[in-house]
């Protein structure tokens, strides 16, 4: 039982690959997830497409209002990127949180979402941008908000002949402040246990933009309006810090329900609520 | 809140098999005509520095410089058995084999440079820089590579064959007494901790490690022991676990069992201590498994120390410092 292996040079090969070629196939990008999945037989498959040689898809840019981020841009790349700095940190610490500096090296933005990894850690200041993922197709482009791309662990809306192209984000005002931990059982080389991203715009001194999301304590990372509305139209030093603290503790305990981690994350979340609040400057 | 705490642990550990267990090293030495030396032996260096140690116990004995040796360790094709590479044992009992063996090749090559140069025993004279000497009159000397080609031309054959065994006697099961190890070393770590109550995590600052070597015939390759030994004592301490269910391990993957990386170690200042082991070559004993045992129950007591909470059961992870915590409220 051999595996094919394509590497086409272009767009339109990939997607012909993908329409034409033996089924199940599975999208070869960083491949550090996709490598152990097939050794350890996770699934089937017939067929590898590397992409690899698809150089279009290795660009940041910004266009508009919004900061396009080519499916095959990697981590470091992510961390590297001036740009991304400045107008959104929280998404370079989440980059430069992941794995080891090689993973970093190979691994991909694209691969990241499509693996569906509740831990996924660049997907979490991604959920809380509201991202949008480009997919083409042999029957078109379409633009799939991210948190609707995810449904439930390793698992997404895309069809078997459908590829992440771009994940894109409209740019942050110059006056935001963001910021991401993360929870691993060791200092590099860990997999989230949990993660917090925030990111809020500020008028002046008064919260205006709320958005807070969190990684490994449901099936993919989410927004929670709960929190948000904490923040939303209060000057950083009226923000309640306590209340936001307690609050979390409720949002995780909701989203894991009796799951055997959910006594210590329902506790351990205040530890980190309170690590992104200091980081973000409101404590 | 972050809490922080001081601990210290004291341990003692015997090494070698112990309790009576045949714990036997074998070395070959020969030295050749131009005052080259080959040590065979089966030791193996899993990374950790013996065959450099024994090169320089066969050096220090025969006195010429490292150079000279050439070693030959762990080859199945050539070497004779030393046991194996655990029980803290390759320094001290494969030293000694080495040392008695290239005693015996001295002994051969000193009793023909002897007649040499005119002394009436071999204890008259000494190996140094280079040359054969006659002890309170060095004038009168020999090249030590002159005198090995003329002693083998003269057919002497410059070898020495030798085992060492260590001593231990087994336990008397009745009452407990006896001697089951020798030598026995000891060790003190002082743990400073960062323990986070609200999520359980333990940061370790500092650790300040102090071992007992006997003598310290490599101090930088012990210095790596004293460290590798932290850095499994603490991931002993914190992380590392083997799960098991239905007799099958679950996590067998340095994915799944986690050992600490570079960014999990703190700082760690070592102190050799050296307290000559009389019957150890040159008074060495081991490092290897004694400098890993302090950190544990020193990272613990810095704990309690921190929050006031006794974990006994390693791994300290976040989860079980969170439930002793609220335990204790």
């Amino acid at each position: 039982m051999g595996v094919e292996f394509y590497k086409p040079q272009k767009l339109e090969d990939v997607l012909d690959v993908l329409a034409t070629k033996k089924g199940p196939l599975k999208i070869l990008a960083g491949g550090t997830d996709l490598m152990l999945d097939i050794r350890n037989k996770k699934y089937e498959v017939a067929g590898i497409v590397d992409i690899n040689l698809l150089s279009e898809l290795k660009n940041i840019s910004v266009e508009g209002e919004f900061i396009k981020i080519g499916s095959l841009v990697t981590f470091t790349q992510l961390a590297n990127s001036t740009l991304l700095q400045e107008r959104v940190p929280f998404l370079v610490e989440a980059a430069n949180s992941v794995g080891a500096p090689q993973i970093r090296n190979q691994g991909t933005i694209g691969g990241n979402i499509a693996n569906a990894s509740p831990a996924a850690d660049s997907v979490v200041p991604l959920i809380a941008l509201d991202a949008i993922c480009s997919v083409l197709s042999p029957l078109g482009n379409r633009d799939i908000p991210l948190n609707q791309l995810l449904c439930g662990v390793g698992k997404t809306r895309l069809a078997s002949d459908e590829l992440i192209v771009e994940v894109k984000f409209k740019l942050p005002r110059k006056i935001t402040r963001s910021a991401f931990v993360k929870f691993g059982r060791r200092n590099a080389l860990a997999i989230a246990r949990m993660s917090v991203a925030i990111l809020l715009g500020l008028d002046g001194n008064k919260v205006n933009a709320a958005r807070v999301a969190l990684g490994a304590v449901a099936p993919n990372p989410f927004r929670s309006l709960e929190l948000e509305n904490m923040f939303l139209n209060k000057a950083m030093e009226e923000i309640d810090v306590d209340e936001v603290i307690a609050r979390s503790s409720m949002v995780v305990s909701q989203a894991l329900g009796n799951r055997p981690s959910a006594k210590w994350k329902n506790e351990a979340i205040k530890g980190l609520m309170r690590q992104v609040l200091s980081k973000i400057g409101i404590m | 809140m972050k809490k922080r705490g001081i601990g210290i642990g004291c341990t003692f550990y015997g090494t070698g098999y112990g309790n009576g267990f045949p714990d036997i090293s074998t070395a070959f030495v020969e030295i050749h005509d131009d005052g080259s030396v080959l040590i065979l032996t089966g030791a193996v260096d899993c990374g950790q520095g013996s065959t450099t140690v024994l090169t320089q116990i066969a050096a220090e004995e025969l006195g010429i410089p490292t150079d000279m040796v050439t070693i030959t360790c762990a080859d199945t094709g050539c070497t004779p058995d030393s046991g194996t590479t655990a029980a803290t044992r390759q320094t001290y009992t494969t030293g000694n084999a080495i040392r008695l063996a290239c005693q015996k090749a001295k002994k051969t090559l000193l009793e023909w440079a002897a007649k040499e140069l005119g002394t009436n025993t071999i204890e008259g004279l000494v190996i140094a820089e280079g040359k054969i000497m006659v002890k309170g009159h060095p004038q009168k000397s020999i090249t030590f590579k002159e005198a090995c080609a003329k002693a083998r031309f003269a057919g002497n054959r410059l070898i020495g064959e030798a085992s060492f065994t260590t001593h231990a006697t087994q336990v008397n099961m009745e009452d407990g007494q006896g001697a089951p190890y020798w030598p026995y070393a000891f060790g003190t770590q002082i743990a400073e901790v960062e323990v986070d109550t609200e999520t359980g995590k333990v940061e370790v600052l500092r650790i300040v490690a102090a071992q007992d070597v006997g003598k310290a015939i490599n101090p930088q390759s012990v210095e790596g022991q004293i460290e590798g030994g932290v850095a499994q004592g603490l991931g002993w301490s914190l992380l590392e676990e083997v799960k098991l269910s239905s007799g099958n391990i679950t996590n067998p993957a340095f994915s799944s069992y986690l050992i600490p990386t570079v960014l999990d170690m703190p700082e760690i200042e070592t102190y050799i201590i050296e307290s000559h082991e009389p019957t150890g070559p040159y008074g060495a004993k081991g490092v290897g498994e004694p400098a890993m045992l302090s950190a544990a129950p020193a990272i613990l007591n810095a704990i309690h120390d921190a929050i006031g909470v006794r974990i006994n059961d390693l791994p300290a992870t976040p989860e079980k410092i969170l439930e002793a915590l609220q335990e204790k409220k």
